[in-house]
């Protein structure tokens, strides 16, 4: 009987280490990553093409990728590799990972990065519907994107803001 | 048997120290080289507290070192606390997203693993349990106080957030990193220790010096919240009083709040505010709002989240996602709330757990909430005179019940690990001391 006891309170130590290890470490040391991952990814995309910034971009993103499996629902993460992914050019896959971060968190920001993604691969129609979706949520958020495809989606958006859609407003 | 005694004593000393180390560390915790360096590692804390309490509680018994019997003596809390985690559980698998749900149900486990550690170690009475909680929050209101005053804060520097035109008062973050956070962390111990220093007659001293430094450091967290929560905490206490002694207590409150609203610029926008909306004619949704530091929106917001979804609510930390389209529906049934200064800001709290509990874990989820209020509150009537720790119980329960409901109409606490954990221990105290109360 001693032993027995013995024996489950080895397991559930270790499965309480495994559990802090797992849940409460790696969440920690991915927090900290996420610091350093930003600092990495402004600086990636401030300079611009090059080989550097190319292997930069593609450890940082696989650095962060790591991560995501520890902590799903922040989505800095998804933001930080899918930046990575558009500076490599990789358009499609950051739109997979803004729409991933999408079912976390409903964020003009993330609509907007879809739109410029989209814009960059030369798709207007998709990238118009995302545009409106920023400007639906928040207006005043546009940087990159031309002054033409703004003042359509602001149209668009304002005539939905100004007489609602029956069905409510169409969010992709 | 003499070294079965021994054994449980070691092992009640253990869970005390566990316990009372957990909560006397976890404010403090800031990592600098995080990006979230405040909030996000105290949430894990909580995570590895709880899960390693669980383990001790287990082992204890394994062991044989606890008794099944402890259960028993507060059985109606024990099956209250096993009845939101379970009711967690279930918002969880009907939530909209339950991968993401899933967190949150950790975390209430986590908080209700403490809890019932908490009461288990507080049975064995002792005063230790208070003055650690109490010095568990003196760090963050000396810091809010000097953050307060531009003299330090343990991360940000006022060039740095003159140039990024931060809002200054986040200078007065503590080790919170918000003086909203560290106001919800102190209201309980500001509460506890004034009692406690009427109490405890032979540490009057220690207990009146604690409040000063509690009360000073709320002060300079400018929180309205908590400032009025503790306001109808007082009031409750002076309404249990003799007549003579209420009177007194309420021209004394009266006369504080007077100072108050004249000296804190927060306050005295916020009184203003509602005066100047009182006076007005035609009250638009966005003077409200402007009245009601821009809550609204999200308390329209939570409220019709919980009339949408009323059996489970949308899930647990699912308030955020569904924040956007109830926000469109609501800016378009009232149009003035497009000029409100947050009108960009994506909420992922309602700032008001009553709501968000209903949003998030539908009316049953918001009974038991309320349950749980009531019955903390029952404990001052419940419990009968005698020791100090009878005493306390009973004067402090039930303000203590008040200022919770007050502070989580404006603010939510039960979101965020340090004031979860403060108003936890302080909530099992009430329980674990007054649990001669049946007898």
């Amino acid at each position: 009987m001693r032993l027995l006891k013995l024996v489950v309170s080895a397991v559930l130590i270790a499965a309480a280490g495994f559990a802090v290890h797992r849940w409460c470490w790696l969440p920690y040391r991915c927090n900290q990553i996420e610091k350093a991952a930003l600092r990495t990814t402004e600086r990636t995309l401030e300079v611009g093409g090059g080989y550097t910034e190319t292997v930069r971009a593609r450890a940082t993103a696989q650095r962060v990728l790591g991560c995501i499996e520890h902590v799903p629902t922040n989505v800095n993460l998804y933001m930080i590799v899918a930046a990575n992914y558009r500076a490599l050019g990789r358009y499609e896959d950051a739109i997979a990972m803004y729409r991933a971060a999408l079912r976390y968190d409903r964020r003009p920001e993330l609509y907007l990065n879809i739109g410029e993604s989209y814009l960059a691969m030369g798709n207007a129609n998709e990238a118009h519907r995302y545009f409106v979706a920023t400007a639906l949520f928040r207006i005043g958020i546009f940087k990159n994107v031309p002054e033409g495809a703004k003042q359509l989606a602001w149209d668009d958006a304002f005539q939905q803001l100004e007489t609602p859609p029956k069905g409510g407003y169409v969010l992709p | 048997m003499a070294e079965g005694n021994r054994a449980r004593t070691r092992f009640f000393q253990a869970l005390m120290g566990a316990v009372l180390a957990g909560l006397a560390i976890m404010p403090q915790v800031l990592v600098p080289t995080g990006e979230d360096p405040y909030r996000f590692p105290k949430e894990l804390w909580v995570r590895a507290e709880g899960i390693l309490l669980a383990v001790v509680i287990i082992l204890g018994f394994l062991w044989g070192w606890l008794d099944t019997r402890v259960f028993a003596r507060e059985r109606n809390v024990f099956v209250l606390v096993a009845a939101i985690v379970a009711w967690t559980g279930v918002a969880t698998i009907f939530s909209s997203h339950p991968a993401m749900s899933v967190w949150s149900l950790f975390y209430v486990t986590s908080s209700a693993i403490i809890f019932v550690a908490t009461v288990i170690a507080a049975f064995r009475r002792s005063l230790l349990f208070a003055d650690i909680a109490l010095l568990a929050a003196v760090p963050n209101a000396i810091v809010c106080i000097l953050g307060e005053f531009r003299i330090w804060n343990p991360l940000l520097t006022e060039k740095e957030m003159l140039e990024t035109g931060e809002w200054m008062h986040l200078f007065a973050g503590g080790f919170l990193g918000n003086p909203n956070d560290v106001a919800m962390l102190l209201a309980g111990p500001a509460l506890a220790s004034l009692i406690l220093c009427a109490i405890v007659k032979r540490r009057r001293l220690w207990y009146g010096s604690l409040a000063i430094v509690m009360l000073a450091g709320l002060l300079a967290a400018q929180s309205s919240a908590a400032i009025g929560a503790l306001v109808i905490a007082l009031l409750v206490i002076a309404f249990r009083a003799r007549r003579k002694a209420a009177v007194a207590m309420v021209s004394g409150i009266v006369v504080i709040v007077a100072i108050i609203s004249v000296f804190l610029p927060a306050m005295k926008r916020k009184i203003g505010g509602a005066v100047t909306l009182l006076r007005s004619k035609q009250v638009t949704a966005y003077e409200i709002d402007d009245a009601l530091s821009n809550r609204v929106l999200p308390f329209l917001v939570a409220s019709r989240m919980g009339l949408d979804h009323p059996v489970f609510g949308v899930g647990p930390g699912r308030f955020g996602w569904h924040f956007y389209t109830y926000k469109l529906m609501y800016e378009e049934r009232y149009r003035t709330l497009r000029k409100t200064a947050t009108n960009y800001a994506s909420w992922a709290e309602a700032h008001n757990d009553h709501m968000q509990t209903l949003a998030t874990a539908g009316f049953p989820g918001y009974a038991l909430y309320v349950t749980a209020i009531v019955m903390l509150a029952r404990r001052s009537r419940r419990t009968r005179e005698g020791d100090e720790f009878l005493q306390f119980t009973r004067q402090f329960a039930m303000p203590f019940a008040a200022m919770f409901a007050v502070i989580t109409l404006a603010q939510f606490p039960m979101e965020l690990a340090a004031p979860t954990m403060m108003l936890l221990h302080w909530a099992a105290l009430c329980v674990a001391w007054s649990s001669d109360a049946a007898a």
